[in-house]
């Protein structure tokens, strides 16, 4: 394996932990995350409810809700997110990192039309004139594969169809040529095949921009990303080049997602499923939380984490070797 | 040839129309289907495909306009809600929002046990002995009965969703789209109990869902379903490996796998789906048929049986094979 | 393959009770404090220093509200008489007291009517969609643009005055309201999804209401209420002032706002008693229903998940 230069981390997380306290204490949704993101790297973020990737997401601009305690290292194209001021933060969201929501009815203003939010958007970041915001706006839309762009700047969001919704929602993400997106899973909502144009679509943003895919569907990752990286209660498991993973997965619990996920095979098997369910955040028992789920676990599990994850060791005491099927 | 199982529950060339705005809107044209004792039927479609009104239509949620609903030899698509207690009894649903569809302030025990009290099944010990009974077979244990829905997770939920469904014994469990709002791993478990729980009592099984690759781990035979109407029946090996309606081609080819993309050409749709109170002329889908023909907008094609028990609605069945559309430009009108 | 009880999960990541996207509904559904019992005691010990009185007043004597004394009448409060006395020597305090009996018990059976028929109404409205919906739903809409005053006069006209006529009164008053209240919260209920599971596992009707719409509403029914009293306690005054509710000469704190009138100069005290009772009681219920709404507020902000 040759040695390579890497580029300075455009995204660079370290040990960042999300806390909120709650009538039972302290609940730690994210519990100690170090992911480093290269320019125009696909990366995803796959992980069931409780796993904190949304969480993380939202750290990464700043966004989490006013009870939420941040704390690590969050390293945004060079500023320090939890060191910077506001008017920082306003400068980097939507200009050097943006974020594309699940849900585009509620994460887009419905008195406002499409066409004012971009260009509103475009205004703020650039010195533009509300003619040349515009014309980038109607640019940015066509670009998403939104037919008739000028017209449908009129369109409030309600509107417009779902499909339309997430493409515009990517067209406000990408006006103010982001270094970095992050996609909160953009196509949950989705019908089948609206959800493969909106993927194509992620799939074919520049390569100067990196993409943070946060999804609960690996299949959805695989299709997109280059890297992976899994979460389980709030800390990374496993991660590494997509394929090399979804082939030769070690550690148990990606080894148990990609056995219950429903696939085409010619055998029609039996789904393998994960016993149990994933903890809430502050109810993680002690030891390693995939524990109790795991077929693998013993009692050095029970009481002791593993150590974190890295690109050479999954974060397990037994990780497994061969083939996932 | 093996004598075929008869059919429990069916709708024979259901048509339903709703009124929105004024304007018509065709939720079912003529869609027949079957449910059979120790076998399911899964019918897979987008939103605005009619799936979830045939589910209605089948539990008698919803009245029909044209065509009829049989249940074990009876004609109910017109009985009064007092002389279809019996068929409440024997065809139950399980549905897709386990936050929504269980009764917050009951508890458990409460939520599994009101089919029986409400149809006067069981009552007292009884209850109780079959409220445990049925705990046990989703995987529950038996304290759960004394606690509200709140304190479950979704799959929880769902299993208990399940165990009311099933408490009345019914002869047909009609699922709709209930793994969809589940994590993946608690999906394939739920997936599981419902294949366990059909083996055990052999009862007729439908699933509605949008995803076919979860339909293919249940279903013995697939319907697929545009627009308000059926494109394509078969049974399910023969769907997922041969499809021949263009439609299901690009369903399978958009429904993303483990495997990436792969060598798998992806089928790409021209324009978006159209809204159902805009039918396109002639076959619904030609508006975004890669291989749309002019008949195609100037006819209805008929769903047509063709060989080994599959049905297809198309003037040019399995001709797609690997054709895709250049741009990725595409036009999706606003409802 | 027995899963361990665990807390729900929302379809989302947050492992707490909050929003999962950060819009700004997260933000402001803090963890909901204790605000809310201040005013359910404050506006309870009221209500419940009332409520002593008049059921005292039932068994012990506290003064005769009739017994005139021209010699002593318009005396300013004195130890005789701790609120004075009035045009015709007659002991305020004492007539104070009996109004209390007559206006809370105008106010709690008038409420209760306008809450059995609202409540009756406006579910089986929500229930019932098609002929029975309308008429509901068009009777509440007369029942509430019909001037109250007039109603007042028409009945007073029809059958007299008296503590009947005016509880009769103010109940028809008050029931469209309520039923338009319950109506729109009993919509939403009737439409969840567990009600129709309900219905399609053969659960009847009447059953289906009284186990899953009928209890969420009872928070509601419970402030509306209280708002409903208040407001109806303001109305008989009102009435009884305008002389179309009690009887001249009987005890009620309208009447005596009403006589306090040709007197305020002279004697001021004759207007502060029943003015200051009227506002005690109308606080009270006020308070209760602040208090019971914001109470159903924090319940249910908690248990959102």
């Amino acid at each position: 394996m040759s040695t390579v230069t890497l580029a300075p981390a455009v995204v660079d997380l370290r040990d960042v932990r999300v806390a909120f306290s709650t009538d039972r204490g302290i609940a730690e949704a994210v519990r100690g995350v170090t992911i480093a993101l290269r320019p125009g790297e696909r990366v995803a973020l796959v992980g069931e409810s409780g796993s904190g990737k949304t969480m993380l997401g939202l750290s990464m601009l700043g966004i989490t809700p006013p009870t939420a305690r941040v704390s690590g290292g969050i390293s945004v194209a060079g500023t320090d997110v939890l060191a910077a001021d506001r008017a920082a933060m306003r400068r980097l969201r939507g200009g050097t990192i943006s974020m594309v929501f699940q849900d585009a009815l509620s994460a887009l203003n419905p008195v406002r039309t499409v066409g004012s939010q971009l260009v509103e958007s475009a205004r703020r970041h650039h010195n533009l004139s509300r003619a040349q915001a515009r014309h980038r706006a109607i640019e940015i839309l066509t670009s998403v594969g939104v037919a008739a762009a000028a017209e449908r700047m009129r369109a409030y969001p309600h509107e417009l169809s779902g499909g339309l919704r997430q493409r515009v929602m990517i067209a406000l993400a990408l006006i103010n040529d982001p270094q970095i997106i992050v996609a909160d899973e953009p196509t949950t909502a989705l019908d089948a095949t609206i959800q493969a144009q909106v993927l194509d679509l992620l799939r074919a943003m520049s390569t100067q921009t990196t993409l943070l895919l946060i999804t609960h569907d690996l299949a959805v990752a695989a299709e997109v990303c280059d890297t992976v990286y899994v979460m389980y209660a709030g800390r990374l498991v496993e991660f590494g080049p997509t394929r090399q993973l979804l082939d030769r997965p070690r550690h148990p619990y990606t080894r148990g997602l990609i056995a219950a996920a429903p696939r085409f095979d010619a055998r029609r098997s039996v789904l393998r499923p994960i016993p149990g369910a994933p903890p809430r955040a502050g109810d993680t028992p002690i030891g390693c939380a995939f524990a109790p789920r795991c077929p693998f676990a013993d009692a050095q599990c029970r009481q002791v984490d593993p150590p974190p994850a890295t690109i050479t060791e999954v974060a397990c005491w037994h990780p497994q070797e061969g083939a996932s099927r | 040839m093996t004598v075929q199982p008869v059919p429990i529950l069916s709708a024979e060339h259901v048509g339903v129309t709703f009124s929105l705005r004024g304007r018509p809107l065709h939720a079912l044209d003529d869609v027949s289907a079957e449910i059979t004792p120790g076998r399911t039927l899964a019918v897979v479609g987008e939103s605005g495909s009619g799936k979830s009104t045939l589910a209605r239509v089948l539990m008698r949620a919803q009245d029909v306009r044209h065509g009829r609903v049989m249940f074990d030899g009876t004609d109910v698509t017109a009985l009064s809600e007092r002389a279809l207690r019996p068929f409440r009894r024997r065809v139950q649903m399980v549905f897709q929002d386990p936050y929504a569809s269980l009764d917050p302030r009951m508890t458990v025990g409460q939520i599994i046990g009101e089919p029986l009290r409400a149809q006067r099944l069981a009552s007292g010990e009884r209850l109780r002995e079959r409220v445990g009974d049925l705990l046990r077979m989703v995987g529950l244990p038996a304290e759960a009965a004394a606690r509200r829905p709140g304190q479950f997770s979704g799959g929880q939920r769902q299993r208990v969703a399940i165990a009311r469904a099933l408490a009345p014994d019914p002869d047909v469990l009609i699922a709709d789209e209930a793994v969809s709002a589940l994590d993946v791993s608690i999906q394939a478990q739920i997936v599981n109990l419902l294949r366990e729980v059909q083996r055990a009592r052999h009862n007729a099984m439908m699933v509605i869902s949008h995803d076919l690759a979860l339909v293919y781990h249940l279903a013995d035979h697939v319907m697929v379903m545009y627009l308000g109407r059926v494109v394509e029946s078969a049974p399910c090996d023969d769907i997922i490996g041969n499809p021949q309606h263009p439609y299901t081609a690009a369903l399978l080819s958009a429904t993303p796998t483990l495997d990436g993309r792969g060598e798998r050409e992806r089928i790409v749709l021209r324009e978006g789906p159209p809204s159902p109170l805009n039918r396109p002329s002639g076959c619904a889908f030609h508006t975004r048929c890669p291989i749309a023909q002019p008949r195609c907008s100037a006819e209805v094609p008929q769903l047509l049986p063709a060989a080994g028990s599959r049905s297809v609605a198309c003037f040019y069945p399995g001709k797609l094979a690997g054709r895709t559309m250049a741009d990725l430009t595409s036009q999706e009108e606003p409802r | 393959m027995t899963a361990p009880l665990q807390r729900s999960e929302a379809p989302g990541d947050a492992g707490v009770p909050l929003a999962d996207a950060p819009t700004p509904v997260g933000v402001l559904r803090r963890r909901a404090g204790t605000g809310h019992t201040a005013s359910l005691y404050v506006g309870g010990a009221i209500a419940a220093v009332l409520v002593a009185t008049a059921l005292l007043s039932l068994f012990v004597h506290l003064g005769d509200p009739n017994a005139t004394d021209l010699l002593g009448r318009l005396h300013s409060p004195d130890g005789a008489h701790l609120a004075g006395t009035d045009e015709l020597g007659r002991d305020i305090l004492a007539r104070l007291v009996r109004g209390v009996r007559w206006s809370l018990g105008i106010g709690t059976i008038a409420t209760a009517i306008a809450v059995t028929i609202g409540a009756t109404l406006g579910t089986i409205g929500a229930w019932r969609p098609g002929i029975v919906r309308t008429l509901m739903v068009r009777s509440t809409d007369i029942g509430i643009s019909f001037p109250f005053l007039v109603i007042a006069v028409v009945i007073v006209a029809v059958v007299g005055h008296g503590f009947w006529p005016l509880t009769l009164t103010l109940g028809v008053v008050a029931w469209p309201t309520m039923a338009r209240v319950i109506y729109a919260q009993a919509r939403g209920l009737c439409e969840r999804e567990y009600v129709l599971a309900a219905r399609l596992a053969g659960v009847g009707g009447l059953r289906s209401l009284l186990t899953h719409v009928l209890p969420p509403l009872v928070p509601h029914l419970q402030v509306m209420a209280a708002f409903t009293f208040a407001d109806l306690l303001v109305a008989e005054s009102g009435l009884s002032f305008l002389g179309l509710g009690a009887p001249l000469g009987e005890a009620t704190w309208g009447n005596m706002l009403s006589a306090s009138r040709a007197y305020l100069i002279q004697a001021p005290w004759m207007m502060l008693g029943p003015a200051t009772a009227i506002v005690l009681a109308v606080l009270a219920a006020n308070l209760v229903g602040d208090g019971l709404t914001a109470r159903d507020h924090a319940k249910r902000s908690r248990s959102a998940a």
